[in-house]
């Protein structure tokens, strides 16, 4: 009777859990409308223009620390400076996270009226549908963009449609601790400006008892790629048609890999996730000493000098310097990062309308001067490089220039405008994950590229196909 | 056996308790068929009543089996036949499209994908490492608070502490004890490069350290409670005819406690094909393919959340459980035959 009973109810018990563990995954995925036009969707500017009392507007965004708070200082000033559109900031903590909560918006229909998107989601939110492009507006508002920088413009420009505005646009420069590099007998106003100067420079460091810290970031192939003026994908990186495959298994992949396995390998850099627990590693290592060098988003500039500003690193003296680029010898230029600013096509045009007001106010000539000072971020404009906020940060503190000139010179074409994917994460991680194997592993770098390159095109091929379009 | 059983799956124990009231009721009114309704002369009329009366009573039995019903119903029924339906549709990579009907075209690409073999490869290695030390732990644990001691419930109560802890605060505590600056490793001078948790060869040790952890609490309660029902009397005469300690743990205790030991390795297999919020929360997606790390039940969760691929995820769930029905059964007819269940 014992043994009956206990049988019956492990395996009713089994039975349970195991159901439960195959379920998981069961969702409801609601019906979508049908594609899209060919044409524009229009932007209905007039409805806000008749519309009487004010427009309650959400904007979902990721930024945190020293940028939350420029981000709600510059939307205080615009709730106040008119009384049609009320904008209410909802932080949805990292990029990742904002995403995600969009991605189950489109099943929950919750939505907001304007979203921050990663500059690696461009493709993926076209392909929701469920965007206005903001061309659209800038159309029926006769919005001139000739202001604009034309790298970052462009990033977000897909078969000459402009889908977002850039807003929170950086680029990765060099941070390095003066201290550290006179120490090691470098020069301290000469950071490296090519990544074979920056092998000798870590050397040189680590023989003098601090390394360079290296954050395991997936865009590291791109951004030397587009450094040396070459394309990551095919179809000028997407830009011109679908990107359907990767094209970087050549000779410049090989030697950017080869130069970084040898940097890690050797023991002159030290890496750390680019998430989880340790993903400031690189940053924190320079607070302490154990780095004299890392490379870095200009994003984060506004937040280390907050911190440093602090007084606890008095050994740091920091520096900042241009991205080491490929070669000196071939002319390309460094592909924008950071984030564009979308509006929903799923809320009323009311909300649409009152979304791009929003959206074109903190892309305005003032809004990216505050916003350029209180973040590491570049302004968008040229106009808001001449505002007396700019022009009096950049001669205080010259590091935040970098990143401006990084973006503004250079080549303007696919290749240095970046790459359009549309499972851009997931190639990103494939092509991590062949570098980080390097590291770790001692693969070679000529097997790594092939194998980054196989792996991206299989991962690209396979949402195209979901999506019917491979 | 059957307390050990409640304590495992109370809901389960619900519906079976649900079950015993059907059983009592139908027994109680056979009782009154007998006894008190002799004096009726007519059998149909009779019958009729007792019909009417036993429709009445099971009635009430679905009554109040109805909320575990609904729940089971919401939670587990319905999304585990809705799995097979979401196995024939081939969903575009963002939501809110409409899925295309490709019938059982994705199954055979799915589960021959390098990513699902060797994320099976990796539960495997897995489930070895967690079931048998966190079984052999928590009756090493059982035994020695096995004793007549005072303060012994203080003990009791500190080894089976873990399963009141939540798998996110013990994955922190466990990943500031690995962090390679601030941790309990380098402290003990010992600094692998890479840190434990980037590394590929003891990033899945070391969720899997977290598992056993977490785990043991509940292997220390079965095992306990498996051990209390060693009649005392037998380990008794055992010492009396001269069986030393080791003797008696072998010869007796473990034959006795092979139903305990049995049960606990099933929930305990189950429980390690299920790990996924330490992966999550020290490893992350981005990281668990390269660090080796990426068990069965995660990698489903990232097909379906971060690629969007609901069909391919219940191709993958499929999988799982048929893997999970084989072992239940395999475990059911080959172990059962060598426990001993005598007293």
């Amino acid at each position: 009777m014992r043994t009956t009973r206990l049988s019956r109810l492990t395996a009713a018990a089994l039975f349970v859990i195991t159901a439960s563990t195959a379920t998981a995954t069961a969702v409801v995925t609601a019906d979508a409308p049908a594609a899209g036009a060919s044409s524009l969707p229009s932007c209905n500017l007039k409805a806000l223009q008749n519309h009487k009392g004010v427009v309650q507007v959400t904007f979902w965004n990721s930024m945190v620390q020293a940028n939350g708070q420029t981000l709600a200082a510059i939307t205080k000033a615009f709730n106040s400076s008119q009384n049609k559109v009320h904008v209410t900031l909802v932080n949805q903590n990292s990029y990742d996270d904002t995403w995600q909560k969009y991605e189950a918006g489109l099943t929950n229909g919750q939505l907001p009226d304007a979203v921050q998107l990663e500059d690696q989601r461009t493709q993926a939110a076209i392909d929701t549908q469920s965007f206005l492009p903001v061309q659209s507006c800038m159309n029926a508002a006769k919005y001139s963009t000739s202001d604009y920088l034309s790298r970052p413009l462009n990033y977000w420009k897909v078969n000459g449609v402009q889908w977002a505005l850039p807003f929170s646009v950086s680029a990765p420069v060099v941070y390095y601790n003066e201290n550290a590099f006179t120490k090691a007998g470098l020069n301290p106003n000469n950071p490296p400006t090519t990544l074979a100067d920056m092998l000798k420079d870590a050397k040189a460091l680590k023989a003098s008892g601090s390394g360079m810290g290296l954050v395991e970031d997936p865009w590291h192939l791109e951004t030397w790629l587009a450094s040396a003026n070459t394309l990551f994908v095919n179809n000028s990186n997407g830009r011109k048609g679908r990107a359907t495959k990767g094209v970087f298994d050549n000779k410049t992949s090989v030697s950017i890999f080869n130069q970084l396995r040898q940097l890690v390998r050797s023991g002159d850099a030290t890496t750390n996730p680019s998430t989880g627990p340790d993903e400031y590693d690189n940053l924190l290592g320079m607070g302490s000493g154990k780095y004299g060098m890392t490379i870095e988003t200009s994003a984060a500039l506004g937040t280390v000098t907050k911190l440093l500003s602090g007084g606890q690193y008095s050994n740091v003296k920091l520096g900042i310097g241009p991205f080491p680029v490929y070669s000196s010898s071939v002319k390309g230029g460094i592909e924008p990062g950071g984030s564009g600013v979308y509006i929903s096509k799923k809320v009323p045009a009311l909300q649409q309308a009152a979304a791009w007001t929003y959206l074109s106010y903190i892309c305005n000539t003032q809004s990216q001067a505050t916003w350029a000072a209180g973040t590491g971020y570049i302004p968008v404009r040229k106009s808001s490089a001449q505002t007396a906020t700019v022009q009096h940060l950049w001669a205080t503190d010259p590091g935040y220039k970098v990143a401006y000139n990084e973006i503004n010179n250079g080549v303007n074409d696919p290749a240095t405008q970046g790459s359009i994917i549309g499972p851009y994460a997931e190639v990103r991680t494939d092509v991590l994950n062949a570098e980080v194997s390097m590291y770790t592993q001692g693969v070679s770098a000529a097997k790594a590229v092939s194998t980054a390159q196989k792996n991206a095109t299989q991962t690209i091929s396979g949402y195209n196909s979901r999506l019917g379009v491979g | 056996m059957t307390d050990i059983g409640r304590a495992g799956m109370d809901a389960e124990g619900g519906l079976e308790a649900a079950a015993l009231v059907v059983e009592t009721h139908e027994a109680e009114v056979e009782a009154r068929e007998a006894g008190g309704d002799t004096d009726k002369t007519t059998g149909d009329g009779a019958g009729g009543a007792l019909a009417r009366r036993r429709r009445k009573e099971a009635a009430l039995a679905y009554v109040l089996l109805l909320p575990a019903l609904v729940l089971f119903g919401v939670f587990s029924f319905y999304p585990f036949f809705r799995n097979f339906k979401l196995m024939l549709y081939e969903t575009p990579p963002v939501p809110g499209l409409p899925a295309r009907y490709v019938g059982l075209h994705q199954i055979v690409p799915t589960i021959t994908s390098t990513e699902f073999t060797q994320s099976l490869v990796t539960t495997v290695i897995f489930v070895v490492l967690v079931v048998p030390i966190s079984l052999i732990l928590g009756l090493a644990l059982a035994v020695a608070a096995h004793r007549k001691l005072k303060g012994i419930g203080i003990y009791r109560m500190i080894f089976s502490s873990t399963v009141v802890s939540s798998v996110a605060v013990a994955s922190v505590v466990f990943g500031t004890l690995l962090n390679p600056v601030v941790g309990l490793l380098p402290w003990l001078g010992i600094n692998p490069t890479p840190p434990a948790l980037e590394s590929t060869t003891w990033a899945l040790p070391s969720v899997a350290l977290i598992t056993i952890w977490q785990f043991l609490g509940l292997s220390f309660i079965i095992m306990s409670a498996g051990l209390q029902s060693v009649p005392d009397e037998l380990l008794e005469a055992a010492r009396i005819d001269g069986a030393g300690a080791w003797t008696r743990f072998w010869r007796m205790t473990v034959p006795l406690l092979s139903p305990t030991i049995f049960f606990g390795f099933v929930v305990s297999t189950i429980y390690a094909f299920q790990a996924f919020g330490a992966i999550d929360i020290l490893i992350g997606n981005s990281n668990a393919v390269r660090l080796h790390t990426n068990v069965l039940i995660y990698n489903i969760v990232n097909t379906l959340q971060v690629s969007n691929n609901p069909g391919a995820a219940a191709i993958m769930a499929t999988v799982l459980f048929l893997i999970m029905l084989g072992l239940t059964v395999l475990q059911m007819r080959l172990l059962e035959r060598r426990v001993n269940y005598g007293r």
